[in-house]
């Protein structure tokens, strides 16, 4: 919030000078936090998971269902204003039941094809902390560690 | 209203009590978003200009082919709706017929917007008018606050955003997680205050659920009816259920 007083102000002194104002977004220090703060839309997510994963949906299709399962169908947000953007519109205790049963599933499908921790350590790089790295290697079985990776909290945010 | 569970956006479920709550006095809140055309609903068949009006989309008189069902000397109901009817004859139904928001432009959306935010302006309040009603429950009614509202969908709808904290629920397609898994996941997430609570409220939904429906109604593998049953459609990042053949 701080930032946004700040960026509007630099807007105003300046009497709309864009530059001025990118000026001040950048010198903000949330702009250089590096802890992801937001939770991931199911967009984000699913692409993110099938970057993860290096792999590509062997229909383009079957890239659909995700979207709509997860509650953000494929191009139609609803309204002309787009999909909301705040992390309290995508983070529903439902909508996240619905991305443990969508890891579940996708754990168990890739379970040959992965090793949960190259993989994760691959997607987060220094962001995979030690508690998520830990709750990899005591995971059940390989689709579980995967499942756990997906929904770590570091791979949930941005 | 000394207990409530807010119940956005259902259409096609069974009565469901999850509240944690002395009373089983309930409000259940349903948003047609496609909207409903009142006069089709509840024809004024008794008004002098109703037919001429509405010509071929006057409901008949009760008593003709296809007539209304009467609820007083002008007012009745279209003729599919029988048991809102039955309710009308208990004394369980009230219309209020022909009310309208203020907001008279042109975007439904923003129309939607007033309905839920509960103020004269399409962006008056980024809270829902249900959220704030669940806030003046008084504290000593409200044991276990947190769970008084409940949106049915997988978002919560404008109308139950705020600062109140409520939760959201919506039958699954997909099998079942395993206790095991949840766990773990609980572990995961114990440094995580947002991903902790939110996890501690969809498990126990799911359970109450579960219990209170029966899973094997609830989870598609079992039941392929379910699955056609409850199709999900896209609003504002939620999902509205569909009845079947809507």
């Amino acid at each position: 919030m701080q930032s946004i007083e700040r960026i509007a102000t630099a807007f105003q002194r300046s009497e709309g000078h864009l530059p001025t104002t990118y000026h001040a977004l950048i010198d903000s220090k949330e702009a250089w936090s590096p802890q992801p703060a937001k939770f991931k839309t199911p967009q984000d997510f699913i692409y993110s998971s099938y970057r993860a994963f290096d792999i590509a949906p062997a229909e383009q299709r079957a890239l659909l269902a995700p979207f709509e399962l997860l509650g953000q169908r494929i191009y139609s947000p609803g309204s002309p204003a787009g999909w909301p953007d705040s992390s309290s519109d995508w983070d529903g205790a439902d909508a996240l039941m619905k991305r443990i049963e969508w890891s579940v599933a996708a754990g168990d499908r890739l379970a040959a094809t992965q090793v949960p921790l190259t993989t994760a350590g691959q997607a987060l790089g220094p962001l995979l902390s030690e508690h998520t790295q830990d709750a990899l290697h005591r995971a059940a079985s390989t689709s579980q560690a995967l499942s756990l990776f997906l929904l770590s909290p570091e791979f949930q945010r941005r | 209203m000394n207990r409530a569970a807010a119940c956005g956006l259902l259409t096609q479920l069974p009565a469901l009590s999850f509240a944690a709550a002395d009373s089983e006095s309930r409000l259940v809140l349903v948003i047609l978003r496609g909207a409903l055309d009142g006069l089709t609903a509840v024809p004024p068949f008794g008004d002098p200009d109703y037919a001429s009006a509405r010509r071929e989309l006057a409901i008949p008189t009760p008593g003709t082919s296809g007539g209304a069902l009467a609820l007083d000397a002008t007012f009745g109901l279209h003729p599919s709706l029988t048991q809102l009817q039955q309710r009308f004859q208990r004394g369980e139904l009230a219309v209020i017929h022909a009310a309208a928001s203020p907001y008279r432009e042109r975007s439904h959306f923003d129309g939607q917007n007033v309905l839920e935010n509960g103020t004269p302006q399409p962006s008056g309040s980024a809270s829902g008018w249900l959220n704030r009603a669940i806030a003046a429950i008084p504290a000593s009614a409200a044991r276990g606050q947190h769970d008084l509202g409940l949106a049915l969908g997988q978002n919560v709808p404008l109308v139950l955003r705020g600062e109140q904290r409520v939760t959201s629920w919506a039958p699954s397609l997909l099998p079942e997680v395993e206790p095991d898994t949840l766990a773990r996941l609980a572990d995961l997430y114990v440094a995580d205050p947002v991903l902790a609570m939110r996890l501690d409220e969809a498990t126990a939904i799911d359970t109450l659920a579960d219990e209170q429906m029966g899973a094997d109604r609830l989870r598609a593998q079992g039941n392929p009816a379910w699955r056609r049953q409850c199709r999900p459609a896209q609003a504002h990042g939620e999902h509205r259920w569909q009845a079947p053949g809507s």
